[in-house]
């Protein structure tokens, strides 16, 4: 009975959650990558021409993603990730926003690109992980 | 993701990293090899299986206890900083041994060893609820929550201690669930994450303040009214009352101080808790506190160190092997911990005293101006009055600040806390350093010539 308390209160309290997680979880139910893209950059304070250097694409082709005229393969989606540093769960939903599949931790690239998410490492940082354990570099 | 590591390209974190990311791969690879026996208990945020580990030959390791907790309501972090702990040698008798312990986002798998035995509901239901049995069982207790207090690098506060979460085992009470426990942090305010069982959580828990050790202090003397009298305690925290349910008068004492609202009424520390409960103990069964290697003299608290066996009063069932506590926490760290414990008054004692002495030297200062002695009679005034407010009144006051025992001011003004005792260090040797070199020009404006 004590055992339910615990739960009961955890329930109670977060019924009523704070906005900035109401806002980030029910905002965008299914929307398109370049929607959800330009709705991070907003919440983060990025600027769409510094994701898109660091991001390491061209020019054109970042500009092209973040409206929606194209649609970028998964590295590219991770290449942008990276590059505005999303969490594990941001990335996962950008990835099947554009229709790519979500990084599986079973899959030792994958495993490897999650640890370097969940660690902050930049781009270079997990190109290098990736090479020297073997595996397809992201970009 | 705020107790992440980050990245940086120097050499030692590279290496740091590598290895994180070499046990993070192996930990995904055994993934699979980990079969569910049976789930426990299924919740939202927390779900905890028993599993056994399939080897690649055939043969299985378990019982084993897995708990996925979801992290992002700020929960679950308390595994990683004991994972880390034990990794690094410290010695937690009353903790389960943590076997795995990976992160994936925002998702923790904790992988720990099954202990078996009653938890203390289902033993003082057994055995009866005694006062005996609350004083055989609470020192105990009280020692493997200041262990949490007291071993790690930050004081780990449970806050979720109550009959079900602690297993008698046979080795002694073993402190389980640490899903809403957290470290404490120097520069919270409140906690961000409210939770805890209303019979054993203090006031502080739901949102009034950040809850430390006391928090803990008061789940433990609520604790002991449970083993004692047997049933859920009463939101009562006055002796008299407690005395009027049934309760011994030495023991009401005890719970009606630990259960205080008030944080700063309660016993600063379980350890204090403990001996008060030792002292309650009929003079045959000894009251030595036991503790090995504990090289910390706690302000205000003597502790009696004593290397022999623990004193294990009446039934067999408590019998703790009792080892050293090996510590890797830093010794700064736990000479700060305990200068923390000194009582105010002592600390206002003592600001006085560094107030007095700063007001003696800038006293000395003025009388070197105003009446030199023969060798400063030769330098002109102005150099005097320089030299002497810029070394000793100037020089001196963040010398003098950095002694001051500044716990009641941090309390009223808080935003000071921001500079910190290196910070106080740093801005004295500036000081120090700007102010002689102020006089020193002022010397070569003077004309006068250092011997």
């Amino acid at each position: 009975m004590t055992d339910r308390l615990t739960e009961e209160v955890l329930q109670e309290l977060l019924e009523a959650p704070s906005i900035d997680s109401f806002i980030a979880e029910h905002e965008f139910p299914s929307c398109t990558l370049a929607e959800y893209l330009q709705q991070l950059l907003e919440q983060k304070h990025l600027e769409r021409a510094r994701v898109v250097r660091m991001a390491d694409l061209n020019e054109t082709f970042g500009y092209q993603i973040f409206t929606g005229a194209r649609n970028p393969s998964r590295n590219k989606v991770l290449q942008i990730a990276f590059a505005m540093a999303l969490t594990l769960k941001e990335t996962n939903r950008a990835l099947s926003a554009s229709g790519a599949s979500t990084l599986n931790c079973k899959n030792r690239r994958d495993a490897i690109i999650i640890f370097c998410l969940d660690h902050g490492c930049s781009l270079q940082k997990v190109n290098e992980e990736l090479f020297r354990l073997g595996e397809e570099t992201v970009c | 993701m705020p107790d992440m590591m980050s990245c940086m390209e120097t050499d030692c974190s590279t290496d740091n990293t590598e290895r994180e990311l070499e046990r993070y791969l192996q930990a995904c690879a055994r993934a699979d090899s980990w079969r569910v026996d049976r789930v426990l208990k299924e919740s939202a945020f927390e779900t905890t299986e028993v599993v056994y580990f399939q080897g690649s030959h055939g043969g299985e390791l378990g019982p084993f206890v897995r708990k996925r907790i979801d992290c992002s309501a700020g929960v679950g972090s308390a595994y990683e900083d004991l994972w880390r702990a034990q990794h690094s040698g410290v010695v937690l008798r009353s903790v389960p041994r943590i076997v795995e312990c990976v992160r994936t986002g925002d998702t923790l798998a904790v992988v720990m060893e099954f202990v078996e035995g009653p938890t203390l509901a289902g033993y003082v239901k057994r055995t009866g609820a005694s006062v005996d049995l609350a004083l055989r069982v609470l020192p105990e207790l009280c020692r493997a929550v200041s262990d949490l207090h007291e071993l790690l690098p930050q004081p780990l506060i449970h806050r979720d201690l109550k009959p079900s979460n602690i297993i008698m085992s046979s080795s002694g009470p073993i402190i389980i669930d640490f899903g809403i426990a957290r470290t404490w942090r120097t520069d919270a305010e409140c906690d961000t994450a409210h939770f805890g069982t209303r019979a054993y959580a203090p006031p502080e828990q739901f949102g009034f303040g950040q809850t430390d050790e006391r928090s803990d202090v008061y789940a433990l003397g609520k604790l002991l009214y449970f083993c004692a009298m047997g049933e859920e305690p009463p939101r009562i925290s006055s002796a008299d009352e407690l005395m009027a349910l049934g309760l011994p008068s030495g023991l009401s004492k005890i719970v009606s101080q630990a259960t205080q609202l008030d944080p700063q009424v309660r016993f600063a520390s379980a350890h204090a808790l403990e001996r008060a409960i030792l002292s309650q103990r009929p003079a045959g069964e000894g009251n030595t506190v036991s503790r090995f290697e504990k090289n910390d003299a706690v302000a205000g608290e003597g502790v009696l160190l004593s290397s022999s066996a623990r004193d294990v009063p009446t039934s067999s069932d408590n019998a703790i092997s009792v080892a050293p506590t090996g510590t890797s926490t830093s010794r700064v760290q736990r000479f700060w911990a305990s200068l923390a414990k000194t009582p105010h008054w002592l600390g206002k004692v003592w600001n006085v005293l560094v107030i007095l002495t700063y007001g003696l030297l800038v006293l000395g200062s003025i009388f070197a101006i105003v009446q030199p002695n023969t060798e400063d009679a030769a330098l002109p005034l102005w150099f005097r009055i320089v030299e002497y407010v810029l070394i000793v009144d100037v020089g001196l006051a963040p010398v003098a600040y950095l002694f001051l025992d500044k716990r009641r001011l941090y309390d009223l003004h808080p935003l000071l806390k921001v500079v910190t005792f290196r910070l106080q260090l740093l801005i004295c040797f500036v000081v120090a350093v700007a102010c002689s070199v102020v006089t020193f020009l002022a010397s070569a404006a003077a004309g006068i010539q250092w011997a």
